[in-house]
């Protein structure tokens, strides 16, 4: 029985029969995935460990109940994006998510003033880091559901259309986040260059 | 647009993917442990509900506790749906059956026993009034003065609706049924209306020298028919076998209520009999009076030349002829 051939939809369907290997093999496969998704996106190791308890805990309870109409990992991250939304809408750790759509809409303009905002890192201080950490800031200091789109994208690898499946946002939403992102990472990285 | 159009953007993914994987951050192990642990646990519990599924899932209806509901209330509708068509279509068999019963009726259907009670006259209103008018009534009409009683007593005791003579008819009404005749499907006079809604448009078709007997008979049997249970519905179709059928069985407000509505009183089966024939076949005293004070012929006779009076003689029915001959039967 060698599980690493097993899809995540047959490990998934193996684990509600029973099977405590097959989660435990799953678990393995996106653990690493998902916690970075977590963390980068709440931005602190203990929510994102509360908030990965919580997202697999609902993985495990929903087992019995699994059907695989579409991909496990769209399936899982959107449970991490909604568990995640819920507890930042909690704390107020970030700013409105609704603030992101305007971003969306003048993207240009906070592109221009990526460089000059005291808010975002800057320049100087991305210097001093190496190229990846830099990368990984620049990341953080993205708008909230400009870095949830990239971050569905590059860490689980969803397609635009997964992504605004899992995030509840239209296709042409989650297609300008994802441009406005990229944009800003180039920007950054560049001038890191 | 997505990131696949564009190199940069694989670049980008590709670097940001190269970054991601240098970060050492993972979840603590105490998360690692209690997912695994749960896991493990709703495993189990997986595990052993797994076989522990009695029943075919193929088939959820059929194992649902529910099903007790669903199985009692459907049939307590159909049971209803039974309860509210069943009149009505045993309305229209009863017709069918009188119409498709052979043509010669059995002799036999004469052996009703002659001690039926003769002063347990049906109930006439109709007759009573109907006698009212009988002076200045035209051709059916002259008939009644000979039925009109001798004395007062007479006449009282013609009148007398007796209870036990309606629990008689309607004990009948289903041996009868079997020597019922074959009725024409429209012996009916083309001036005479088969079917009226009410009795004003009835008297509007008759004839002339008919029409006031007609509204006499409209007038008086107003009560008759507020009083009959079966009057009150208003989708059967009055027809002259339906009178054939009601004359044969007896049902004296049946009767009434039909010829209320325009039958022909002396609508003729296929074998040339009318209603009063029937009546007097089947010994049906009250129906023969409430039939001779609607107008019938007590001499018509039928196909074979057999008249009601012969018919009566023939099975000794001695109140039925000695009515007939006060009606002018010879």
């Amino acid at each position: 029985m060698d599980l690493s051939q097993e899809t995540d939809e047959n490990l998934m369907m193996r684990f509600g029969r029973g099977e405590a290997a097959a989660f435990e093999f799953l678990y393995r496969r996106h653990e690493l995935r998902v916690f970075r998704f977590l963390r980068r996106s709440v931005k602190n190791e203990a929510s994102a460990n509360d908030l990965m308890q919580e997202v697999w805990f609902a993985v495990v309870r929903g087992a019995a109940n699994y059907q695989p109409t579409a991909k496990f990992t769209t399936w899982l991250f959107t449970i991490a994006h909604n568990r995640m939304v819920d507890m930042v809408r909690v704390n107020h750790r970030l700013q409105s998510l609704d603030a992101g759509d305007d971003a969306d809409s003048e993207g240009s303009s906070m592109l221009d003033r990526l460089a000059v905002d005291g808010k975002l890192e800057p320049l100087a201080q991305v210097q001093t880091q190496d190229e990846a950490a830099a990368l990984l800031n620049a990341v953080s200091q993205l708008p909230a559901e400009q870095r949830s789109a990239f971050l569905l994208q590059a860490e689980a690898e969803l397609s635009v259309e997964e992504i605004a499946e899992a995030t509840g946002s239209n296709f042409e939403t989650v297609k300008s986040r994802l441009r406005y992102a990229r944009a800003k990472l180039r920007q950054l990285l560049w001038e890191y260059a | 647009m997505s990131s696949k159009d564009n190199p940069q953007d694989e670049e980008l993914l590709a670097r940001y993917r190269r970054a991601s994987d240098t970060d050492a951050a993972a979840p603590s192990e105490s998360v690692r442990s209690a997912i695994l642990a749960e896991s493990r646990r709703v495993a189990e519990q997986l595990a052993k509900q797994a076989p522990q599924q009695p029943f075919d899932v193929s088939r959820p209806a059929a194992n649902d506790r529910r099903w007790k509901i669903t199985a009692f209330g459907t049939a307590g509708a159909a049971l209803l749906a039974a309860l509210l068509i069943a009149p009505r279509f045993w309305e229209s068999q009863h017709a069918a059956e009188v119409s498709s019963v052979p043509a010669a009726a059995p002799a036999t259907a004469l052996t009703v026993p002659a001690t039926a009670p003769a002063a347990t006259a049906e109930p006439t209103a109709a007759e009573s009034a109907a006698k009212t008018v009988s002076s200045d009534a035209a051709a059916p009409v002259p008939k009644l003065e000979s039925v009109a009683p001798a004395s007062r007593r007479e006449s009282l005791q013609e009148i007398v609706v007796t209870q036990a003579e309606r629990k008689a008819s309607k004990a009948s009404a289903e041996e009868s049924r079997q020597y019922l005749p074959q009725v024409a499907t429209s012996p009916v006079p083309p001036s005479e209306p088969q079917i009226a809604t009410s009795s004003a448009p009835l008297a509007a078709s008759a004839p002339p020298a008919a029409a006031p007997a007609n509204s006499a008979r409209a007038a008086q049997s107003g009560a008759l028919s507020m009083s009959a249970d079966r009057a009150a519905r208003p989708r059967s179709v009055p027809t002259p076998a339906r009178l054939q059928s009601a004359a044969g069985l007896g049902d004296l407000t049946q009767a009434a209520l039909l010829l209320d509505q325009g039958v022909a009183v002396d609508a003729r089966d296929e074998a040339g009999r009318t209603p009063l024939m029937l009546a007097v076949a089947r010994g049906r005293l009250e129906v023969v009076r409430l039939l001779l004070a609607r107008g019938a012929d007590p001499n018509a006779a039928d196909n074979s030349g057999r008249t009601p009076l012969q018919q009566a003689r023939a099975g000794n029915l001695r109140d039925v002829a000695a009515l007939l001959e006060r009606a002018g039967a010879h």
